[in-house]
């Protein structure tokens, strides 16, 4: 066996191994919504753009609790979808993608409002899989919030 | 001589993989600790789940709304028992405390520190200041009456539970933490929450 069909051999072991690590998500959802959230603008600071393109964040609705609390639901996709990207988190043993979340609350007048809401919490994410992350302000004087991501260890 | 120094240097580098005690942030869980046994990273994020839910439950809002209607005041929590099933030591205080300043700070309930069941942290002060009731050396006009102390009228309790399965070389814990708002008037749950939290860990082949 020459050098050209070892590495031929290599190659396919290698192909074979990333293809059956491949553990994506497919969905199936309804096309025509009946649901009306009230979606917002956001805007972001991206100190990692790693993060960034890996975890795609959608869209961002917010509404209402039973007890008039304001309610945020920030839903991200793991994009690490692809034989490439796959290969590489299997390998680094990045899949699933594992995230750690906060949010931040403020009140009416801009004021941070300490609260247990405020901890950082870890997601699990598998790649195409989309989550959402969602927090209920820890006071009805709340009226903005923040959110911060970043990759878990 | 060379063995001598290779002994030396590896007891110096064992020296130095040590740290000094660093003060680390407790609301991050980067850097944390995370074990087969629940953590108090666990208790953190099972006690968000549990307010997050507890603040968008409508049972539990109905309950609040029709307490309203009724008294003038907000609904008096006591703490529970929340019983351990699990192989290790639970402080349920590192649980249960996160939860009432949540409902509390949101205005929603009053907590009682009067009564408290097994466990959980309970002020003996009120129950001990009308024993002063007999002792001269107080001025009797401040010393507290009895009866004066409000029962609660809503409750919280639970259970964590603990499940192991172990393959092989590979073991995995579950442990369920299970909690309960009940309206103690009628004995009916007002909001329940059960949040799983898994560990899975594969012991190597040779050695621990």
């Amino acid at each position: 066996m020459n050098r050209i069909s070892i590495l031929a051999c290599c190659a396919a072991g290698l192909l074979g191994m990333a293809g059956g690590c491949q553990n994506t998500v497919n969905t199936v959802e309804n096309a025509d919504k009946s649901a009306a959230p009230t979606y917002v603008n956001d805007k972001r600071v991206v100190t990692d753009g790693a993060l960034r393109n890996r975890l795609a964040v959608a869209k961002v609705a917010v509404g209402e609790s039973p007890n008039g609390m304001m309610v945020v639901q920030v839903e991200v996709t793991n994009m690490r979808t692809g034989f490439f990207s796959e290969a590489w988190s299997s390998m680094t043993g990045e899949n699933p993608y594992r995230i750690n979340y906060r949010f931040r609350w403020f009140d009416e007048k801009g004021m941070a409002v300490s609260g247990i809401s405020s901890v950082w919490q870890e997601k699990i994410i598998y790649p195409g899989e989309s989550a959402y992350l969602e927090s209920v302000a820890p006071s009805r004087d709340c009226r903005d919030f923040l959110l911060d991501l970043q990759e878990a260890e | 001589m060379i063995k001598q120094t290779i002994l030396a240097l590896a007891a110096l580098a064992a020296v130095g993989c040590g740290s000094d005690p660093a003060s680390i942030d407790t609301s991050s869980n980067q850097g944390r600790i995370r074990s087969m046994k629940l953590s108090p990273l666990d208790f953190n994020e099972a006690a968000v789940t549990a307010v997050n839910n507890m603040f968008k439950s409508k049972v539990f809002s109905n309950y609040l709304r029709q307490y309203e209607t009724e008294n003038t005041d907000m609904p008096l929590l006591m703490l529970g028992k929340i019983v351990n099933n699990t192989s290790q030591t639970v402080n349920m205080p590192v649980l249960t405390e996160r939860i009432t300043e949540a409902l509390m700070n949101a205005e929603l309930v009053q907590v009682t520190t009067a009564a408290a069941g097994e466990g959980q942290l309970r002020d003996s002060a009120s129950a001990d200041i009308r024993d002063l009731e007999y002792d001269e050396n107080f001025d009797q006009g401040t010393v507290q009456k009895r009866g004066t102390l409000k029962a609660p009228n809503l409750s919280l309790s639970g259970a964590i539970i603990q499940q192991q399965a172990t393959v092989g070389r590979t073991t995995e814990v579950t442990y369920f933490i299970t909690l309960t708002l009940t309206d103690n008037r009628s004995g009916i749950a007002v909001w329940k929450g059960t949040q799983e939290i898994g560990r899975q860990e594969t012991r190597p082949l040779i050695g621990f």
